[in-house]
């Protein structure tokens, strides 16, 4: 806990707040791109083969993760475009901040499967 | 966020064009329509009485539903096509005229009126046997179809009630049957209606030049008075529309009020529509309902049976059947009443 501490004031003590902004939402413009058609993809897939939804609510959390992935690495990539000087490993800061979303993404997925679909499917 | 797009922008201008076409594909949509397999609903879920609470069904009663997808885009016509389970044609008739959401309400309304039925078929078959239970119907007329040239097509809702008209010499008619007798003076007449909000309303209809009709389609629905009706039942909002959970509903319902448990601990399903003397009635898409209840493992799946046409639905199912693989020995039962459908759960061997 100390170390994601720790990483994240050196990010702060490197970068301005206004460049940090910029880099998550540069990350988040860009997986947009992908994550707009995959959701209208899986909407159109899903009202086709319903019948299936129950392994499409695994791809789809299987494929949020990776959406995830995309995100912190582009945010990764725009914080070394600014600053190409800047050594510090934040793999470690990504990695958790991934784990966490990840694990809210499969918390959200299996609210769909047990509680949220069956009272739709009504 | 430059820095982003100057390392990609190459990446990005050779997808621009794929990227745009495909949104295209998403978002195109085309006058067809896709019937596919869909779920079974247990009835219990969408209606409950107040009534023998403490009994225990070992098996379930559910009605199947399918997905019926108007106008779909092109890209799901495309996908839709790569399953042998999925139905696609062009819309005609009605469906090519109404709009999705036009078709949404005209199928809720037939939800509505068919839970309806099924009350009453399921409560007057129980008061034979238990006195205790007591069922008051009466009838409303809603408007169930609309023409293109229909006056005000906006202001009038699938769904409004027809309260009466001024006919010729003034008569204030209420039989929509009469209609036709009483509009052979004038080609406008008033129309009296009351919307969803309980608000009445009137509007003057004319008759199409060229078809000689107001182009206004009206049924009569029986409909249950709860307030005389023994014992309270509840109904719950549901996304499904549609009047082929009819017979379904229906059994489920009985099973409510009676002693004895006619599942028999199986999982029964079926399809059809009912009507108020317990006739079941044909449905559309019946193999991609075969199909739903296949994938459910279902016990027993009840079809109407009429005729031996090649379009009754019991003749499409075992095609269906044939055509997938799928045993239908046991499985698939005939029925053409409801008594039937109690009548094969009775003899059922526990």
């Amino acid at each position: 806990m100390s170390k994601y501490i720790e990483l994240y004031s050196k990010i702060f003590e490197e970068f301005s707040v206004k460049e940090i902004i910029s880099a998550i939402f540069g990350a988040f413009v860009y997986t947009s791109f992908i994550t707009v058609p995959f959701v209208i993809i899986m909407g159109q897939v899903i009202s086709v083969y319903l019948y299936l939804l129950t392994y499409w609510v695994v791809l789809i959390i299987i494929v949020m993760i990776l959406l995830n992935y995309v995100f912190h690495h582009l945010i990764k990539q725009s914080l070394k475009l600014k600053h190409p000087e800047f050594k510090t490993n934040i793999n470690p800061l990504i990695l958790t901040n991934q784990i966490i979303i990840d694990i809210i993404f499969v918390i959200i997925g299996l609210l769909f499967l047990f509680v949220w679909i069956p009272i739709l499917m009504v | 966020m430059k820095e982003l797009t100057d390392k990609y922008w190459p990446i990005v201008k050779i997808l621009f064009i794929p990227y745009l076409f495909m949104m295209f594909l998403l978002v195109y949509q085309i006058d067809y329509f896709i019937n596919a397999p869909g779920g079974i609903t247990e009835v219990e879920k969408i209606i409950s009485i107040d009534y023998n609470e403490d009994k225990t069904e070992e098996g379930s009663i559910s009605s199947t539903f399918v997905v019926s997808l108007s106008r779909p885009t092109f890209f799901q016509f495309l996908i839709s096509s790569f399953s042998d389970y999925n139905y696609a044609n062009i819309l005609t008739g009605n469906s090519a005229t109404y709009t999705n959401d036009e078709q949404n309400k005209i199928s809720f309304l037939d939800k509505y009126t068919s839970v309806n039925e099924a009350i009453i078929v399921a409560y007057q078959k129980a008061a034979e046997i238990n006195p205790e239970i007591v069922i008051d119907v009466y009838q409303k007329v809603f408007v169930r179809g609309k023409a293109p040239y229909l006056s005000f097509y906006d202001d009038i809702e699938f769904g409004d009630e027809f309260l009466y008209m001024m006919g010729d010499g003034d008569v204030k008619v209420e039989d929509f049957q009469e209609i036709g007798n009483y509009t052979i003076d004038s080609d406008s007449y008033d129309f009296f209606f009351k919307n969803n909000e309980g608000e009445t309303y009137s509007r003057t209809l004319t008759k199409d030049e060229e078809e000689k009709k107001f182009g206004i389609v009206l049924y009569q629905y029986n409909l249950v008075n709860k307030e005389n009706t023994y014992p309270t039942y509840h109904e719950n909002n549901s996304n499904i529309g549609g009047p082929s959970g009819g017979l379904l509903q229906t059994l489920a319902i009985y099973n409510m009020l009676v002693e004895e448990d006619i599942t028999k601990g199986l999982k029964v399903a079926g399809t059809g529509t009912i009507d108020i003397f317990g006739n079941v009635g044909y449905i559309g898409a019946i193999e991609q309902k075969i199909i739903t209840a296949y994938v459910n493992d279902v016990d027993i799946f009840f079809v109407p049976h009429k005729s031996d046409a090649s379009n009754d639905d019991y003749i499409l199912a075992l095609k269906a059947c044939a055509k997938h693989g799928i045993d239908s020995t046991d499985w698939i039962v005939p029925v053409s009443t409801f008594q039937d459908a109690l009548d094969y759960l009775e003899g059922i061997d526990e």
